[in-house]
């Protein structure tokens, strides 16, 4: 009788030990896994911060490239209105140009024909003298 | 032949305790070891993240983790100290420290380390505990890490060698049994990179009066299987060696 209690309380003791063992275990891999997951937390926590800054940096590097955008079209419209201008006044220009060409040419027809006008009297003049010379 | 309980830590001698993990299925054990002195706690290799219930458990059935106030790592790999983020937070000591070689620091910081680390090469290579006891660091270089150390206490002429004298095999038990050459030369062919190198480690190694061997890996070495094992080693070819050939 007293053996048998023996026997099972020594059963019985080692059953505590090892369900006893297990259960630290089982307790120092659950804190093996908090700290891990506390880890994670806090790289996740850290990539999520990382990944907001990256956005609000590209955000403001977006609205950046917005204004210097419609800087560009505004200067681009300037251009584009200079550019009409001195269209313009390059036909004007054209336009004054081919009337003084004209004109040019309408003084060189002119001059022709004072030249020619010159030679014509100068002709004559000689003319004359040589009739007034032999009589 | 000692009948060995693997489910709990293991006394080497007194003070030193086997606080590792034997995993049946497995080629390569991890074996961290408990160093209890006077004042201090020291934890060899703590280990990886998979086997940190079981060695934590066992350091926690000899002592609080708070006695813990050193932790050696032999080098950075996750096998040898990839837990040791988790055992420093569950340690929970202000004044934890983390000796390894500078080499080896470098590369340790990255598994996000928070305690003060003790460069053994800026301290003369030797720590004194709180009892005055002295261990030893011996700078072991490519055997088989830049910064591999080994580590050596005086009072018990015991070598916590790290991977050198390792073993990978399926027979594993913590004492080597009287076939346990093979098992080293496999260990060592495979990651050491030099007979070279290896020799050198050997002729520092030898200097030191041994009672016992305690690598990461394979089996504590004791008695005559010291000296054979030294001079086994000095001639075996490995890495480079085997690669060229």
């Amino acid at each position: 009788m007293s053996e048998n209690i023996l026997r099972t309380s020594a059963r019985n003791v080692n059953e505590v030990r090892d369900i006893n063992r297990d259960l630290v275990e089982q307790s120092l891999r659950m804190r093996c896994l908090a700290y891990l997951s506390q880890v994670k937390a806090t790289l996740l926590t850290e990539t999520i911060f990382e990944v907001d800054n990256s956005k609000k940096n590209l955000k403001d590097l977006n609205s950046r490239l917005v204004s210097q955008n419609d800087l560009i079209s505004e200067q681009k419209e300037e251009i584009q209105t200079q550019l009409e201008e001195l269209t313009i006044t390059r036909l004007e220009l054209e336009k004054a140009n081919a009337a003084l060409e004209e004109k040019n040419r309408e003084l060189g027809r002119f001059n022709r024909l004072f030249i020619d006008r010159e030679f014509r009297i100068k002709e004559l003049k000689d003319r004359l003298k040589e009739l007034e010379g032999n009589p | 032949m000692r009948n060995i309980d693997y489910s709990n830590n293991v006394a080497i001698t007194r003070e030193i305790f086997w606080v590792g993990f034997y995993d049946e299925e497995a080629n390569l054990h991890c074996n961290p070891y408990l160093l209890i002195d006077e004042k201090d706690v020291i934890l060899f290799d703590p280990g990886s993240i998979p086997h940190f219930p079981i060695v934590m458990r066992k350091v926690i059935d000899l002592v609080k983790p708070s006695d813990i106030s050193l932790i050696v790592a032999c080098h950075q790999d996750p096998d040898v100290c990839g837990n040791l983020a988790v055992m420093e937070d569950v340690i929970g000591r202000s004044d934890l420290k983390i000796a390894a070689h500078s080499n080896c620091i470098r590369l340790i910081r990255h598994y996000g380390i928070k305690s003060e680390f003790y460069a053994v090469d800026e301290h003369d290579y030797k720590i004194t505990l709180g009892s005055g006891r002295i261990l030893d660091f011996l700078y072991t270089p490519y055997l088989h890490s830049p910064g591999a150390i080994v580590t050596y206490d005086r009072q018990s002429k015991t070598l916590f060698s790290g991977d050198i004298f390792g073993a990978v095999s399926k027979e594993w038990s913590l004492f080597a049994k009287d076939d346990y050459l093979p098992a080293i030369d496999t260990f060592h062919q495979l990651y050491m990179p030099s007979n070279e190198l290896l020799k050198h480690g050997m002729e520092n190694i030898e200097k030191f009066d041994l009672e016992r061997i305690l690598p990461q890996h394979g089996s504590v070495l004791e008695g005559d299987k010291i000296s054979a094992t030294i001079q086994h080693l000095k001639t075996l070819p490995c890495g480079i060696d085997l690669a060229v050939r």
